[in-house]
């Protein structure tokens, strides 16, 4: 009976979901574009809510997703980055790699030991949850996204997929010329060739948007390039041996070359599905861009925007000063955007993770006069004032942005913010 | 590239069959889905294999003479990693069926379970939210040895033995570091020794680890971490062991002997394809193995051909002499003398008490020894070694000892955490802290050997016990210059100060071998087992 009636609620609210998401959705009539607020969204993290001993989301079934997404339209999301993988595990039935129905016992990695074994039904044919999400987002009137991280990793756990784990000759080497099982090489055909397996079965599951994270870049490092055509290529144009020390400079932009003809191939599959899908990339500490070192994990975002490889910069973190948190936070989101100079979209962080130190608890620290709220609301305020394309939401948890701080964004997202200012 | 794979197979064909002709493996198997993990019954004539073929992982047993094949555990749920009884009566694996979301109900993980060879009904062995998997039998068929998440705090797997007619698992041998893991154990023909795949950290490869039966505390590295090797399985006589491994070079994974007297390893021929998983004939003239030529895996089998192990690859000994060595007998009142060639003698700052055979640190003093000479390092490696003995954990920071530059204060460090491990520490050109720590709190109340080392590679390693340690750092390549001083007992200035007894403290321009690091050498670890 209370399963019954807490479908029943969950059927309402997904009823009215949909009608808020259709209004929101689209163009306005005088052409002007929705200002994007594009929600990260990972099933695992609502995982394990409780409240009063009681689930509020099972994330393993398409209900699960369905209560997901009512939570993050609470925010005012136009668009869902909904995360299709933890490391080389994806979390559908993948035909090219690791699922959490095939291989969840492997000898040659680590298991974890969660209590409810990594959500084994993230891997079942039916539901399949990525297909089931794209489709309810497409439902609301949302964009339907995925977001990719490059080459994330929560460590052997899951990180090692089967594709990895069968080909060791395409592995990762250190200086020293040690395999490294963690990562393949982006200089290897048959790993791009694989990568793009997965891009294919993304796009045929209704993908719109395909977003790269490249802060989850977990293990890989120009510390493990040191690979033979890598290698190879760095004698012949340098005439040397490449340096022991993976942070040289020249090195780093040498093999962040293979990580930009990777982009170059996905764009390519993206434009021959047919199908209009955008490539979005998410930079971490992108300014100040005169310290910013973002070669340390192979992403030359500049010459990709002059490349036109990609549609959207997602700026992932500022790297603001605490002595004048938003006046800096304004002065270095400028800075990317002149940079970048209209050649692509831009969104602008407003976030509520603070790892790194750069979020919504960081700002608060510094401005102890304003609520989480009020920060988010002025973030938001200040990219649309820029005119940013919109912003980015990393991750919508279900706690890290509170009720308070998903109705003032919502308010100004359906108001003041609702277009963007500014055509780019 | 081909080519040169071929030739290098060629050579590696010569090399290890001398003019044997090597008849083609046979294979065993066909058809659709995946054929793994085979294991070979006690008297030869039959084998226990996992398939995906219909969907689930589920077991049959082949007739080798017949070649017929029959189900033994079919059904919903995955059935894994079968292996015999040492009387063929009985067959061990594990199996797992999951029917609910976690919301709806936490099910059991993978556990194990007993089935008669013949077909029959099977057994719970185990139970538990756990991974139980890649059980073995003892050589007596009292009991069975396998790897479990149970008991894990990180994310880890151990090793455990559970009574061949139930009961609670008993621990074995667990490392609880982060992705640390001990997997598919197999006892030697004797049962003395366990031979077991051991995965050391994300940023480790797999080796082959030896145990003691009785003392499976007293490990022992048979391979090293350049060359991933897992899945060990004797042979019958006791002197090889069949593993999956692969080299920089290879075109992918094969089958690998290593011979136990030197722990020298050859490759086998297999043919095209990945090989993994080998499984001895009872009269040790075959192995079984697993080979995806046709694009999934299928068995095969073939005879084991006469193998030359090149000459064991004897430790690369260099015996350049430390630029510091703690002389404690001639070290008197507040000078503390260096027995190395270079004079870095040092001096007392506060209270360091003496007893015999170790500095007694009580957090009232430290030992500075003011640019000592042959520590610039530049980007060269070098290898911290200490040995200690801590009574008891605290939860702060106990520096024994650090290198102090003009550049950096904290150029390297070798200290205890307030997490009570171990940790060395070095840094990158940037002055960014670079460190590996120990797999697990320093054991209390005895003596600890611990070295670090920073290889010129910017690899960070630390040694406990002569056993490296799971977590290691990459990248860092400072330049060292002369140090300003290099501070024993506390940090450069006095601050975090260790308590506890330093027995010998040594620093050297090279990597230590492991015996200079407190690891028995393999004739040792075997004559010790016997």
């Amino acid at each position: 009976m209370e399963a019954r009636a807490s479908a029943s609620i969950g059927r309402v609210a997904r009823a009215a979901a949909c009608a808020v998401g259709i209004l929101l959705s689209g163009v306005a009539a005088d052409g002007a574009e929705r200002f994007e607020v594009a929600a990260w969204v990972d099933h695992f993290d609502f995982a394990g809510v409780l409240q009063e001993d009681r689930y509020l989301f099972d994330s393993e079934t398409a209900e699960g997703c369905a209560r997901i997404l009512d939570h993050v339209q609470e925010v005012g999301a136009t668009t869902v980055l909904w995360r299709n993988c933890g490391g080389g595990t994806m979390r559908y039935q993948s035909r090219v790699d690791s699922h959490h129905n095939d291989g969840i016992l492997d000898k040659r990695r680590v298991l974890g030991n969660r209590p409810v074994w990594d959500w084994v039904r993230y891997g079942d044919a039916d539901p399949d949850l990525m297909r089931t999400a794209l489709r309810l987002c497409k439902e609301r009137g949302l964009r339907p996204g995925v977001h990719w991280p490059f080459e994330e990793t929560h460590w052997q756990i899951w990180t090692i997929g089967r594709f990895n784990l069968e080909n060791p000759q395409l592995w990762g080497r250190t200086a020293d010329g040690r395999p490294w099982w963690g990562r393949c090489s982006l200089a290897h055909e048959e790993v791009i060739r694989h990568k793009l397996a997965l891009v294919d079965e993304l796009v045929e599951r209704g993908m719109e948007v395909l977003f790269i994270d490249f802060f989850r870049t977990g293990g890989w490092s120009p510390a493990y390039e040191y690979v033979e055509p890598v290698v190879k290529a760095y004698r012949e144009q340098y005439g040397t041996e490449p340096p022991v020390d993976h942070r040289d400079p020249r090195w780093k932009r040498h093999v962040s070359r293979y990580v930009t003809e990777f982009l170059r191939q996905v764009r390519g599959r993206l434009n021959a599905s047919g199908r209009k899908i955008e490539l979005a990339v998410g930079i971490p500490g992108i300014a100040p861009l005169a310290t910013s070192d973002t070669l340390a994990f192979g992403a030359d975002w500049r010459a990709w925007v002059e490349e036109g490889l990609i549609d959207t910069l997602v700026i992932n973190t500022l790297h603001w000063d605490a002595k004048d948190p938003m006046g800096s936070t304004r002065a270095l989101g400028r800075e990317v955007m002149q940079a970048v100079n209209g050649r692509c979209r831009v969104l602008w962080p407003v976030r509520a993770y603070d790892y790194s130190g750069y979020g919504i608890p960081s700002y608060r620290k510094a401005l102890p006069q304003m609520t989480d709220a009020q920060i988010a609301a002025q973030l938001t305020e200040m990219a649309w004032e820029e005119g940013a394309a919109g912003i980015s939401l990393e991750c919508v948890d279900y706690n890290n942005y509170a009720p308070e701080t998903r109705k003032a964004m919502r308010a100004l997202l359906e108001g003041q913010c609702r277009l963007a200012r500014e055509k780019q | 590239m081909r080519v040169k794979q071929v030739i290098l197979g060629m050579a590696i064909l010569l090399a290890t069959h001398g003019t044997q002709a090597l008849a083609a493996p046979d294979a065993l198997t066909e058809g659709p889905g995946n054929d793994t993990e085979a294991a070979w019954s006690p008297d030869g004539r039959q084998v226990v294999f996992q398939s995906d073929r219909n969907g689930d992982l589920d077991l049959y047993v082949m007739d080798l003479a017949s070649r017929q094949v029959r189900p033994l555990v079919t059904g919903p749920g995955h059935a894994c990693f079968p292996a015999w009884s040492p009387d063929g009566q009985w067959i061990v694996y594990a199996f797992a069926h999951f029917t609910k979301t976690a919301v709806q109900g936490i099910e059991d993980g993978y556990n194990l379970f007993v089935v008669p060879a013949a077909g029959g009904e099977p057994r719970r062995l185990t139970r538990g939210p756990f991974r139980d998997y890649t059980p073995t039998f003892s050589r007596d068929g009292r009991s069975i040895y396998f790897s479990s998440t149970r008991g894990a705090e990180q994310s880890s797997v151990g090793l455990y033995r559970v009574p061949f007619e139930g009961g609670e698992p008993e621990r074995v041998l667990h490392h609880d570091g982060p992705d640390v893991a001990l997997v598919q154990p197999d006892l030697s023909p004797d049962g003395r020794l366990i031979a077991v795949g051991h995965i050391a950290g994300f940023r480790g490869n797999w080796s082959v680890r030896l145990l003691r039966t009785a003392t499976p505390d007293a490990e022992f590295a048979l391979t090293g971490p350049d060359a991933p090797l897992y899945s060990p399985r004797w042979s019958p006589d006791g002197r090889l062991i069949a593993c999956t491994g692969y080299r920089v070079g290879d075109p992918g994974w094969g089958i690998y002997l290593v011979e136990l007297r030197t722990g020298s390893v050859v490759r086998l021929d297999t043919g095209p394809g990945n090989s993994r998983s080998p499984a001895w004939s009872p009269d040790g003239k075959t192995l079984l193995f697993e080979n995806n030529r046709t694009g999934s895996y299928k068995l095969y089998r073939m005879e084991v051909p006469r193998v030359s192990f090149p000459p064991a690859t004897a430790e690369a000994i260099r015996t350049d002499p430390p630029v510091f060595q703690l002389a404690l007998k001639e070290s008197t009142g507040t000078e503390v003398k260096d027995a190395s060639a270079l004079g870095n003698h040092g001096r007392v700052l506060g209270t360091v008490g003496r007893e015999e055979g170790a500095l007694v640190f009580t957090g009232q003093g430290s030992i500075t020894v003011p640019q000592p000479k042959g520590f610039d390092f530049g980007t060269g490696t070098f290898a911290v070694r200490v040995v200690l003995t801590v009574e008891k954990h605290t939860d702060a920071l106990r520096i024994v000892a650090v290198g102090d530059y003009p550049t950096h204060h904290l150029g390297w460090q070798i200290y205890l955490g307030p997490d009570n491990r171990a940790w060395f520490n070095a840094r990158d050109p940037g002055g960014l802290f670079v460190g590996a720590a120990s797999d697990r709190p320093v054991p209390v109340g005895r003596k600890v050997t611990l070295v670090g080392i920073r290889h010129a590679s910017g690899r960070v390693e630390l040694h406990l016990d002569g056993r490296v340690q799971a977590s290691a750092g990459a990248g860092a390549v400072m330049s060292y210059p002369v140090p300003t001083q290099v501070r024993i007992g506390s940090q450069y200035d006095g601050a975090s100060p260790f308590a506890g007894r330093l027995h010998e403290m040594a620093v050297y321009r090279r990597p230590l071998t492991g015996r200079e690091g407190g690891a028995p050498t393999l004739a040792e670890f075997l004559g010790e087992a016997k």
